[in-house]
Parts: C-alpha cells; sequence; structure tokens
C-alpha cells in the first residue's frame, strides 16, 4: 500500500555547460540555454509505504510528512532559482531527472514512520521523473 | 535508486470493436455501443517510461531533442489520426495472431510496444508504456505479452 501526498513549488533554471560554446549549448539544450532562465509549476508526489497503525489508522500522518518536505524541499527549492540559489546541482543540470534525486535523497532517510517508497516530479503536464528504491 | 523519465505524448484515432467471429448479435451483446458500425474516436496520450543512466553533464537518462523526434517517427507517425480496425488487418492474417484483430487499447499498447522499444536511442531502455484511452480509462503494459510470438515488421498504411 502507497499513501501519495502532493505538493508544489514553482522555480527556475538554466541549462548551460559554460565548458561549451554558446552554439554546443543551444544544440544540446535548445531554449532551455536561454541566458535567464525559465520556470515551472513543479508537482511533487510524494509516496510513502509502510505498516497501517491499527490505532491511528494511518501509515504516516500526511502532517508529519508535509511538516518534512516542507523543510527538506519546498522551503530550499520554492520559489528560487536552482542554478543560482541551490547548490545541489553544481557540475550538472537541474533537470527533471536530477531534482528528482536530489529530493529523493533528501527525504529518503528522513521519513519519521515508514519508508518513502516513491518520488514523482512533474516539471510540465507532458513531463515527469520519477525516483523509486 | 532507480530512476526513470516518462514523457507523454498525444495523438487521435478511432476503432471499432468487433470480431468476424461472433454473430453481429454477439458482437453487440460483447462490444455494447463499442461495436457502432463507423466506429469511435478518442484522443489519446501515450506515456513513455524509460530509463538509463543519467548523464552527470547534461543531467538527462534522455535528451528530449532525441527522443521525440524519434517516437514521432516510430510510432505517432504509424498511429496519429487513424482508424485502427481497418488497418492492421494484416495482423489477423498472421501465422502466429491466431485470433481476428480487435483494436482494443490493449491490443493498441501491445502493437505500439515493438515501436516504441525501435525507438529508443543507445544507452536508454524502454521500461513501460501507458496509454489513456480516455480520462477514466488506462492501460499499462512492460512487454510481458507479445502481440506476435516472433518480432515482425509491421507495416502502415502511407
Amino acid at each position: 500500500m502507497l499513501i501519495t501526498r502532493v505538493f508544489k513549488f514553482s522555480a527556475s533554471h538554466r541549462y548551460y555547460d559554460e565548458a561549451w560554446s554558446p552554439e554546443q549549448n543551444w544544440q544540446t539544450f535548445g531554449p532551455c540555454s536561454y541566458p535567464n532562465g525559465h520556470g515551472h509549476n513543479y508537482v511533487l508526489e510524494v509516496s510513502v509505504t509502510g505498516r497501517v497503525d491499527p490505532q491511528t489508522g494511518m501509515i504516516i500522518n500526511l502532517k508529519d510528512l508535509k511538516e518534512v518536505v516542507d523543510r527538506e524541499v519546498i522551503q530550499r527549492y520554492d520559489h528560487r532559482h536552482l542554478n543560482l540559489d541551490v547548490d545541489d546541482f553544481a557540475g550538472t543540470q537541474p533537470t527533471s531527472e536530477q531534482v528528482a534525486v536530489a529530493i529523493w535523497k533528501r527525504l529518503v532517510d528522513a521519513m519519521p514512520i515508514g519508508d518513502l517508497a516513491r518520488i514523482r516530479l512533474w516539471e510540465n503536464d507532458e513531463l515527469y521523473a520519477e525516483v523509486s528504491a | 535508486m532507480k530512476v526513470t523519465l516518462t514523457r507523454i505524448y498525444h495523438f487521435a484515432g478511432s476503432h471499432r470493436l468487433h470480431s468476424p467471429k461472433l454473430s453481429d448479435d454477439a458482437n453487440l451483446a460483447l462490444f455494447r455501443e463499442c461495436n457502432n458500425q463507423g466506429g469511435h474516436g478518442h484522443n489519446f496520450y501515450l506515456h513513455v517510461t524509460v530509463t538509463g543512466p543519467i548523464d552527470p553533464r547534461t543531467g538527462m537518462i534522455v535528451n528530449l531533442g532525441v527522443l521525440d523526434p524519434a517516437i514521432q517517427e516510430h510510432v505517432l507517425r504509424k498511429v496519429d489520426h487513424r482508424f485502427y480496425s481497418a488497418e492492421y488487418l494484416q495482423l489477423s492474417d498472421a501465422a502466429d495472431h491466431p485470433e481476428p484483430w480487435i483494436a482494443t487499447s490493449e491490443n493498441i499498447i501491445r502493437l505500439i510496444y515493438p515501436w516504441a522499444e525501435a525507438a529508443m536511442p543507445p544507452g536508454v531502455t524502454l521500461v513501460k508504456l501507458q496509454l489513456d484511452e480516455t480520462a477514466s480509462n488506462r492501460f499499462e503494459y512492460a512487454g510481458e505479452q507479445p502481440l506476435l510470438q516472433q518480432s515482425q515488421p509491421l507495416e502502415c498504411a502511407p
């Protein structure tokens, strides 16, 4: 059984490798390499698995889950520029895959009860990255 | 830790659920409104889920600038704006496909799967497909029940 809570944050990013020429960046990243970046309304689905506590009927209290995700993810990424305001993506690009991996690493050992089973990060309506155990 | 990327594509198509092996009454009883004479259409959404190593430089499992045209060429070109019950009837004659071709979404997703596999760039692996026939009907498939026992090139109408 999985319980999933959905979170949202808005952030900007840019794909650009300083070691490459502007032409090579354009060829690889297209409009994602525009100088000032661009933004997304990200949707983050956090899924937890575990035993249903017979007293509470819960795998995890969603208020506790929200507190953890707010602290570890939303407060770090929301309304930030992922290249300029966040250290998690040095040496790579803040793609959906890499942001999902960074979120997974921040959350996997932070569950107060139960286990993190899966996260799904929607960059837009047509694209999402998923990390699971 | 397993990481996948899913890209969602859209195509429009139509089908009619009807088996030539059954009487008209039996078809109607089995397929009901999906058996209507002229068929009916859907805006299909195809979720293509892939995996592979994340390139540390680009941060990507696959560049969408490569995946999108590959899916267009290998899949979407063959399914967009088509009537599946009339096309791909050659499946009914295939030696290792003994039953008549009925263009349910279960069969359409199995038809698409080897094409999507062929579209994968080097180093990228297809994990699964999800076909949304409507907002209420979804089909997920990871290749476990091939439509044909042997892989055959399946041509589509020009």
